[in-house]
């Protein structure tokens, strides 16, 4: 595959307010194909760091390139077209009265015709496992339900860079599942898409190539889940927590029985049936 | 989920359901135009809005738009009723009328009654009427069909398609801001508000602090809205294509002739002041 660089962030720095900064001096990279999760707590500057990518903030200092390109006001909105965001109140994103007609959103602002806007809606219903619902309306559907369409809409318009912003935040075990599914499913189907997570849910972390830990606006860890979540003590100081499958491996270990932590909990302690 | 039906689309294969929306905005307007029309007297106005009584069950009964749902909408209609009603009998009457009773030295006309029930009437027929569209019609295919209504508009620079959205949105999202209402009143209930009885300066305080969330909620859910529509490309001035396409079929012309007949006749019996009570020699208010 192909690794070519997707995001490169560097010092990148934003103010709501003069005087306070919600992200500071923010570097990173990411690859096509990869699956970065940025984890903090409330007001840690992750959605700003999301909304910077996206162009719906402006860029107030540190530097951004995004597919290669710097973006300018000039290609800003075509390179900002590539990226799509599935933010954290499914109900807020719905814009239309039925699933196909909210799929369809984004192809009709890019003034696709209708032939090609049909097809794809099927194909991004599909992607998600939402093709039956395609006549519902959004009151029909669970949290979880309506958090997929969000993600077909935003799929149909085929991004290289998926952002996903604390997506399954608001949603019930089942629809967290629904929704990790549908990615998961997505990351087999299209390997070069690139997937950025913002979420303050440690389990989730588990899935991703890449973990960056942000703390007061502060880039305070990086690196791959296994390297960030054998940092016990760096973690506690951040006030966060290892996944169950990590503090489980912990504990057996103290007994001398060893398993590798992956996001799978049962594929972790299948070596232990032998 | 709230029964309330006010502007909540409710999905289902009728008839009315598959009528283009352009079609059933024209009908709606003639129906309207007949209900507030003058007629020759009271009686002939209440007969009238009869009529539409009986078109609006009938399209109720057609569309399985539940009538119980329609009529339980209305019920936060009284104050508006009572403060009508009050107004009407307030207004000193210039051309005098039929004494019905006096309040002190106030007397109360049956004209004024029969003015503040004939208003009453047609404002409830009215917002029913347009009940039946809004539930037989998605948000999006009203937006279309006020956008090609305003369509002529555009060449002068008036911003139909932003418009269009403006009330596609506004439309979309009232179930989501009652169920809002509903989830914070009964957040303030428990934790003491009370917002059915007491004095009503009590129960004004009372509705300030179902108020003050709800603005912080709307405000957050249209920032978080405006950013999801912007993110997927979205440019009010920018040049879109439509997914859903609107069809006017023989049936719509059908519907729209019909209503638009309804709306001729009833015309010729308000300009005639045409008076079905005079034909049988009776003499009504």
């Amino acid at each position: 595959m192909d690794h070519r660089l997707i995001v490169r962030a560097k010092d990148l720095t934003f103010g709501y307010r003069k005087g306070e900064k919600a992200l500071r001096n923010v570097s990173f990279e990411l690859n096509q194909g990869r699956y970065l999760v940025i984890l903090g707590h409330n007001g840690s500057g992750k959605s700003t760091l999301a909304r910077i990518l996206t162009g719906l903030l402006p860029l107030q200092g540190g530097e951004l390139e995004l597919f290669g390109e710097v973006p300018t006001k000039e290609n800003g909105a075509s390179l900002t077209r590539r990226i799509g965001i599935v933010f954290q109140n499914p109900d807020n994103q719905f814009v239309a009265s039925s699933v196909e007609e909210d799929i369809a959103f984004g192809l009709e602002n890019l003034a696709l015709p209708r032939e090609e806007m049909v097809r794809k809606v099927r194909e991004a219903a599909k992607m998600v496992g939402m093709e039956e619902f395609l006549n519902k309306a959004p009151e029909n559907l669970s949290g979880g339900q309506k958090q997929r369409v969000a993600l077909a809409g935003v799929l149909a318009m085929e991004p290289d860079l998926l952002i996903l912003d604390e997506a399954t935040s608001m949603l019930d075990p089942k629809g967290k599942r629904e929704v990790y599914k549908a990615i998961d499913g997505l990351r087999q189907t299209h390997p070069s898409l690139s997937l950025i997570s913002i979420t303050h849910d440690v389990e989730e972390a588990l899935h991703a190539d890449r973990v960056i830990v942000l703390s007061d606006g502060l880039k305070a860890m990086d690196g791959t889940p296994d390297e960030i979540f054998s940092k016990k003590e760096e973690l506690k100081r951040l006030r966060l927590y290892p996944p169950f499958v990590y503090r489980l491996s912990s504990a057996l270990k103290k007994l001398g029985i060893d398993i590798v932590p992956e996001g799978d909990l049962e594929r972790s302690l299948s070596p232990l049936w032998r | 989920m709230s029964a309330d039906l006010l502007g909540r689309y409710v999905p289902y294969g009728s008839f009315v359901h598959k009528m283009d929306p352009r079609a059933k905005i024209a009908a709606l307007i003639a129906l309207m135009v007949a209900l507030f029309l003058g007629y020759a007297n009271y009686s002939m106005s209440f007969v009238m809005a009869g009529l539409c009584l009986v078109l609006f069950m009938a399209l109720a009964f057609i569309s399985h738009t539940s009538f119980l749902s329609i009529l339980s909408s209305m019920k936060s209609l009284w104050f508006m009723a009572l403060v009508l009603l009050i107004v009407y009998c307030l207004i000193p009457r210039s051309a005098g009328g039929t004494l019905a009773f006096y309040i002190g030295s106030l007397p109360i006309y049956y004209e004024s009654i029969l003015d503040a029930l004939r208003i009453l009437v047609r404002l409830f027929l009215m917002i029913e009427l347009t009940m039946i569209l809004t539930a037989t019609t998605k948000p999006l295919d009203l937006t279309f069909a006020l956008e090609w209504y305003m369509k002529p508009l555009g060449y002068i620079g008036f911003p139909s398609q932003e418009i269009a959205m403006t009330i596609s949105l506004a439309l979309r999202f009232i179930p989501t801001i009652l169920e809002d209402v509903e989830r914070i009143m009964r957040a303030q209930e428990s934790r003491g508000v009370d917002f059915k009885h007491g004095k009503i300066s009590t129960r004004i305080r009372a509705f300030v602090s179902l108020l003050v969330p709800i603005f912080v909620s709307s405000i957050m859910r249209s920032e978080e809205l405006a950013d999801a529509m912007g993110a997927r490309g979205y440019d009010p001035r920018g040049e879109r294509t439509r997914y859903k396409v609107l069809t006017f079929r023989w049936v719509d012309a059908l519907e729209l002739l019909f209503c638009l007949a309804f709306m001729g006749g009833c015309i010729a019996i308000s300009v005639t002041a045409f008076d079905l009570f005079g034909l049988f020699g009776l003499t009504v208010l």
